[in-house]
């Protein structure tokens, strides 16, 4: 229950960051996709659960905060981590799966939501920001796991 | 595998709208901290592209104070019409049948971070502030938009530069009607420009009104090029838009019932 409403409060903070701040700065199309970043910045700590309930919760807020259809988010993002969870377990592992997996989720979402009228370019640099944040959320965590979880909360199995 | 079901779930009943009342809800309550969030970055842009363009801005702030002065006296010339219209309108009995500034509703900008055709933003008012589907959108004299979408609290605006929106348009100088349709960013073209009518570099372009959807007489931009004179086909005018679609900040919508 406790890292349920860690969850949704920290997601609520990436969605008002992605959605009001960061659009701003790095401009609609750099734009990081946060929510995603967070996700598989768990995905990359093998907390695969938790990733998916960060995808779940987070794709609702950022429907709730926008204009799309309430769930599309979810769908896609859960989705993709799903199937990513499915190629790390059986296929490949490794840093550049691991790059891959986030730049393909990204775009899938952004064809969901945008439709085709985008170009193959503006998909690879919204998946190439997402990935940054993600690996910077990464060495975050890793770096401050203790001040986050409790001492018997283990990144690394 | 159960969250994605979840997802899917929600996914249908959000198709039917059953979340407009929460959603409503969280927008009413955090309209305030994203315009807040927002105008903190768009101010941090403006103070880093201002120190970075420090010798452009001088350069640019002399040609404005030149450019001042003629408007000052233009000013003044307009003035005295207005006065002269004024007594003509009297002597010939003609009364005011429409008045656009009444009613104006304003509104913030939050930006449209889902949108990466950046053709469209998001207001913070929407139908219970009495915004409709089909408004336009203004800033000062300038026209910015119309409304495509609204929920209770918020509603979508696509911009003049969407090429989705096609309205129509006159050139103030020379009287020539075309269409305008947007261009993604900055410029806007004017289309269907008839061989032998005339359109020149730096006229200003303003909406006619003709196609019943957008108010006449609002300013749209200046022409930067013409396509090449030809008999037989009709020509092209690109229009650069004069206010900054990226930073509106506060707009006026102008409900139309």
């Amino acid at each position: 229950m406790k890292r349920v409403i860690f969850l949704i409060f920290i997601n609520i903070v990436l969605v008002l960051f992605q959605s009001s701040m960061f659009s701003e700065l790095f401009g609609v199309a750099s734009n990081p996709n946060l929510v995603l970043a967070f996700a598989f910045a768990l995905y990359f700590l093998d907390l695969d659960d938790m990733g998916i309930i960060s995808a779940f919760i987070g794709g609702i807020w950022l429907d709730l905060f926008g204009f799309s259809i309430v769930g599309i988010s979810s769908v896609t993002m859960v989705g993709s981590l799903l199937f990513f969870i499915y190629v790390k377990r059986y296929l490949f592992r490794g840093f550049a799966s691991n790059i891959v997996s986030v730049i393909v989720s990204q775009s899938v979402y952004l064809l969901f939501l945008n439709g085709n009228v985008l170009n193959f370019s503006q998909y690879l640099k919204s998946g190439f920001y997402t990935t940054l944040s993600a690996i910077v959320i990464y060495y975050i965590f890793r770096k401050f796991s203790r001040y986050f979880f409790p001492s018997g909360y283990r990144f690394s199995k | 595998m159960k969250y994605l079901l979840a997802s899917l779930l929600i996914f249908i009943l959000g198709l039917f709208n059953f979340f407009a009342p929460i959603r409503g809800t969280l927008h009413f309550i955090f309209n305030p901290v994203q315009y807040g969030l927002q105008q903190t970055s768009a101010n941090l842009v403006q103070g880093i592209n201002f120190y970075s363009n420090l010798r452009n801005i001088y350069v640019q702030n002399m040609s404005l104070l030149e450019e001042k002065e003629s408007l000052i006296s233009e000013v003044q010339r307009l003035k005295d019409l207005e006065e002269e219209n004024k007594i003509l309108k009297q002597q010939l009995e003609i009364s005011e049948y429409f008045d656009s500034e009444k009613g104006l509703i304003l509104a913030k900008t939050l930006g449209n971070f889902a949108d990466l055709t950046a053709t469209s933003v998001i207001l913070d008012k929407g139908t219970s502030h009495g915004v409709s589907t089909g408004d336009i959108v203004v800033k000062g004299r300038h026209f910015v938009g119309i409304i495509k979408e609204t929920t209770t609290q918020r509603s979508v605006l696509e911009l003049v530069t969407s090429p989705n929106l096609l309205f129509s348009v006159i050139d103030m100088e020379t009287k020539t009607e075309g269409l305008a349709k947007g261009e993604f960013g900055t410029t806007v073209m004017m289309e269907r420009i008839l061989p032998g009518e005339l359109v020149n570099v730096k006229d200003y372009i303003v909406t006619s009104g003709r196609d019943g959807k957008v108010l006449p007489g609002y300013l749209v931009g200046e022409i930067t090029s013409v396509s090449e004179e030809s008999a037989e086909v009709l020509r092209n005018a690109s229009i650069s838009v004069l206010v900054d679609v990226n930073n509106l900040g506060r707009v006026f919508v102008i409900p139309q019932k």
